[in-house]
């Protein structure tokens, strides 16, 4: 069978052609998050062509077939996801021209180019998500590509299935033990392997692109988007004795300027320089944060934050944001009081900004809190009001029906009737305003789950939530949550869902709570451990062996010592694994067998054969001799000289296994 | 382009072989079996191996630039794979062993399709095994425990002696990053017939209605005593006439058409002896082809009277190993 060397001219057969069809595919699964779909399909399209032509034809696409798709799939990337610059372009057209390569490849040549370029293209999965699923399913996805790679040498097409399955087997299998014979060494190299301390080029492409999450402005619809979306927002540990649920009220963006139809945030926000809170030093809770990556700059500490942390900053009105954008996981030790009071007496200018409505908007509400007040009520009275007027005819609705932006409040409060968290804010702080009480909106997140296994919170998106503030003279601003009026369970379960059509969801289930929670354990170690490993961290590794802040060269001594290890190792292991008879328990018994006898100082000669062997170690081993001889018969006669039944094999390899030299 | 590198390759391996015979093993032929070792296997990484070190380079630099650790993580399991998967390249190659070689012999200027025999030494798999030898390779596999002869086809010049020469055994197993060789130097040597003549004349003291009677058993007439030579059969020595002569004597039989088929070098003088020779092995083969009974007389040495392939075979290797 001669072979030509040349691998530019060396065909690839139907089997590895279908391997890296398949290692392509998976790559791809992993984008099909956020490609666009027509791109998607069309990929997942030229993909199935090519398998389908090497089936029925079993050879190369003609041309007529690769041109146009050559120029459709490269059009549709760099239309549907922008500059190839960018890391949505770059990345879709990548995977086009993947998808077009598979569909010219021919030979070896083609086959081991597109295997490399797989293993990048598994890679930029990682710029989109960073999260422990996303991180198995990747890795995965590069062991399969090294199967397909033990694959294109194959130069015998596979005949009949079990043959196929054995080859694919073998090199998944081969693969797989060399991945985990690797993982000690990447895991060392990881831990000390030098960081950049400043980018080499451009600022990093934030990960978090396209996710929802609380921003600046409440409008009608923004908060119930988030509803669908279960993904953690930031995951919570106390030390200490940790609030109820109800009192988790998580804070975020204040908004203060209402245009008619939404409220943002004031432009006239300041630094805390004097925050002008006051607060009792007993009852602070001390915890800490883990935020996900949401290419924001918010921080949701627990109300009322004391100080920000560093790298963060705290506005007079509580709101905590980073000085930077959060575009990888950031951890964060925060402090909060949990009956502290707000600006008790007002800052210059921070009330009326928080009186002011525009002229002529939504004028029944305006007419209904006017009415209020000439009845001669109290602030008390007024919110008491408004929350018995929610209390008594209001529902609460996750679909409501859709409101008209310019009377919004108008028509929520005396036609539909029915809304959820953000319409009742909203609406309860016109009507506070309309009451000439300061009142501001606080979007944020409430609750929570509990995670048993980790003690520590989880706050998923899911969890958003609006309220609002209310100022009174001598106790500052005062959290109303109108919601509560209308559906306490939201409040006080602490967590939407069970209050909320969509409760009942199957994860929530009790052996997939649990299930759950202890996934959750570990994506929060992997977020903290992993994700967020740094310089910093890296420094302080070499802590057990008495070097508290390690140098750059007592790193590199580390990784090189490491690593060696981590080489020998692993080459140990996966070689090792090679010599045992995986595939042949009566051979592996025999040869456990044989290693006892050596132990009682009678090992076997190479060229013997089992039965004089055998015969050897019962004149070695009187007291054994009838039960070695009998083995050594049975063996030699199951081996090479009948066919043995399967019962008989098994109970041959029993009596070996269990044979010990009295 | 690729013919030049190609040159230059050729080039710079002649001239490593020159100077650092240690590190190539050229020059000596070693006696079988020959074990493979880790010493003598040499690992260097393909063109596509540098391809592959390039995009984890470009791996590497992109999770380092984004500080994007899962990223970074998977580049470093990456390379950790490719370095882990040298060793396993090497182990394909080390503790095989050449345990011989063999051919039929053909005449010169034939291919001989030789054969290797290779022994596993029992420890594992050894897929995507290739024996190459000048531009030819044959890809084979072992499996463990497992002996296996591959045949390698080999173009032969000349006549006598031949020495397989220098054999490359190599292996890109299993993600072909790298690839590792030996080289296998046998001193065992192979026979190559000589060339038989083209046109030859035919058989000596022939002629077409002689065919008839040529099945004829020799010895009928008896003709008298000659010399025991080397290569007479013991069943025609005359015992008791040797007995008296106090030396070997043999009986000699008329035999009209076997006294005629006399293959004798000394015959054809007018030839130059590498011409005598090839036409003396076309007239061996011709007589093997008609079943004749000849004798075959080169300098020094006679063979047969005989017939059949065994002593064709003594005939053909005493041609061809003429000095």
């Amino acid at each position: 069978m001669p072979l030509p060397v040349n691998p530019a001219t060396t065909r690839l057969s139907a089997l590895p052609l279908y391997a890296i069809g398949a290692v392509l595919s998976a790559a791809l699964l992993a984008h099909a998050v956020w490609l666009p779909w027509p791109l998607l399909i069309f990929l997942y399209a030229l993909i199935g062509n090519k398998v389908l032509w090497q089936w029925r034809f079993a050879r190369a696409l003609p041309w007529w077939l690769r041109v146009p798709s050559f120029v459709l799939a490269v059009t549709a990337a760099v239309a549907s996801t922008g500059s190839p610059l960018s890391r949505d372009g770059g990345v879709a057209l990548l995977l086009a021209l993947a998808a077009l390569k598979y569909q010219e490849t021919q030979t070896l040549r083609d086959g081991r180019l597109l295997i490399a370029a797989l293993l990048f293209i598994s890679m930029t999965t990682f710029l989109f998500d960073q999260n422990l699923l996303v991180s198995i399913y990747t890795v995965t996805v590069t062991v399969a590509a090294f199967a397909a790679m033990t694959l294109l040498r194959r130069h015998d097409d596979v005949s009949g299935l079990t043959e196929l399955r054995s080859t694919l087997l073998g090199a998944v299998r081969g693969s797989g033990r060399l991945a985990l014979a690797a993982l000690p060494l990447a895991v060392v190299v990881f831990l000390f392997f030098p960081r950049l301390g400043q980018p080499l080029w451009g600022a990093p492409w934030n990960s978090s692109q396209g996710k929802t999450g609380i921003g600046d402005e409440l409008r009608p619809g923004m908060i119930s988007k988030l509803w669908a979306d279960d993904t953690p927002a930031f995951r919570v540990s106390f030390d200490g004795p940790i609030p109820p649920p109800r009192e988790l009220y998580w804070r975020g963006p204040v908004l203060l300027s209402f245009d008619g139809q939404s409220w943002r945030r004031s432009p006239f926000e300041r630094l805390a320089d004097g925050y002008p809170l006051t607060f009792d030093d007993d009852r602070v809770q001390r915890y800490d944060v883990l935020m996900e990556a949401t290419d924001q700059h918010w921080l949701f500490p627990l109300d009322l934050p004391i100080a920000a942390p560093r790298g963060a900053r705290l506005l007079s009105d509580g709101q905590m944001m980073t000085l930077r954008n959060i575009v990888a996981p950031r951890r964060v030790q925060l402090r909060s009081a949990s009956h502290g009071q707000l600006e008790t007496t007002p800052l210059r200018g921070s009330l009326s900004a928080a009186r002011r409505l525009p002229p002529g908007n939504n004028p029944q509400a305006l007419a209904l809190a006017q009415r209020w007040r000439a009845e001669g009520r109290d602030d008390a009275a007024v919110m008491a009001a408004a929350l018995a007027l929610f209390h008594a005819s209001f529902g609460y609705s996750l679909e409501p029906p859709p409101l008209t932006p310019e009377r919004s409040v108008d028509e929520f409060l005396f036609e539909t009737q029915s809304g959820y968290c953000e319409h009742f804010a909203s609406a309860f702080a016109f009507l506070m305003r309309a009451a000439d009480i300061p009142a501001r909106v606080v979007t944020g997140y409430l609750g929570g789950i509990y995670n048993g296994s980790g003690n520590y919170w989880t706050v998923r998106n899911s969890d958003a939530h609006a309220w609002t503030e209310v100022w009174l003279p001598g106790r500052g601003w005062v959290r109303v949550d109108p919601t509560s009026a209308v559906a306490p369970e939201r409040i006080d379960r602490g967590n939407n869902e069970r209050a909320l059509p969509q409760a009942g969801r199957w994860y929530n289930a009790g052996w997939a709570a649990i299930w759950r929670d202890r996934f959750d354990v570990v994506s929060r170690w992997w977020r903290q451990r992993v994700v967020d490993f740094d310089a910093l961290r890296q420094q302080q590794l070499l802590t057990p062996f008495g070097i508290a802040n390690a140098a750059i060269n007592q790193l590199l001594i580390a990784l090189c010592i490491g690593s060696l290890a981590a080489v020998l190792f692993g080459a140990w292991w996966s070689l090792r694994g090679r010599q045992r008879h995986a595939n042949d328990p009566l051979l592996a018994a025999w040869h456990g067998f044989g290693q006892r006898l050596q132990k009682r100082g009678c090992g076997r000669n190479p060229n013997e054969d089992p039965l004089h062997f055998c015969q050897r170690a019962a004149r070695a081993l009187p007291r054994d001799a009838a039960r070695i001889l009998e083995l050594g018969k049975t063996f030699t006669r199951y081996r090479y000289a009948s066919a043995a039944s399967r019962d008989q094999i098994q109970s041959l390899v029993r009596g070996l296994r269990q044979f010990r030299p009295s | 382009m690729a013919t030049a590198m190609a040159r230059w390759r050729t080039w710079l391996l002649a001239r490593a072989e020159r100077r650092l015979p240690a590190l190539t093993r050229l020059r000596q032929p070693e006696s079988l079996p020959i074990q493979l070792h880790s010493r003598r296997i040499y690992i260097v990484p393909t063109r596509f191996g540098l391809l592959f070190a390039l995009v984890v380079l470009a791996m590497l630099l992109g999770a380092l630039n984004f500080n994007n650790n899962p990223a970074l993580l998977l580049t470093f399991v990456v390379v950790s794979i490719a370095v882990l998967s040298f060793h396993h390249t090497v182990n394909n190659l080390r503790g095989l062993s050449l345990e011989g070689l063999r051919a039929t012999p053909v005449h010169a200027g034939e291919v001989m399709a030789v054969e290797f025999l290779f022994a596993e030494d029992g420890s594992s798999e050894r897929p995507a095994l290739i024996l190459e030898h000048a531009g030819h390779e044959v890809a084979f596999s072992l499996s463990p425990g497992s002996r296996q002869s591959v045949a390698l086809p080999m173009a032969t010049q000349s006549r006598g002696r031949f020495h397989c020469g220098r054999l490359r055994l190599w292996t890109e197993y299993p993600f072909a990053i790298v690839w590792a060789w030996s080289w296998l130097h046998p001193d065992q040597s192979l026979l190559v017939y000589p060339r038989p003549e083209a046109a030859a004349p035919p058989l000596p003291g022939q002629s077409s209605d002689a065919a008839g009677s040529q099945f004829r058993s020799p010895g009928e007439d008896w003709q008298g005593l000659r010399e025991h030579h080397l290569g007479d059969t013991p069943k025609r020595i005359a015992w008791r006439a040797s007995a008296r002569a106090d030396r070997l004597l043999v009986k000699e039989f008329a035999d009209p058409i076997n006294a005629a088929l006399v293959l004798d070098y000394a015959e054809l003088s007018a030839l130059d002896p590498e011409q005598r020779i090839s036409r003396l092995t076309r007239w061996v083969l011709e007589a093997r082809d008609r079943q004749l009974t000849f004798r075959l007389r080169l300098p020094g040495q006679a063979f047969g009277p005989g017939t059949g392939p065994d002593f064709v075979a003594q005939c053909l290797r005493a041609l061809a190993l003429l000095p």
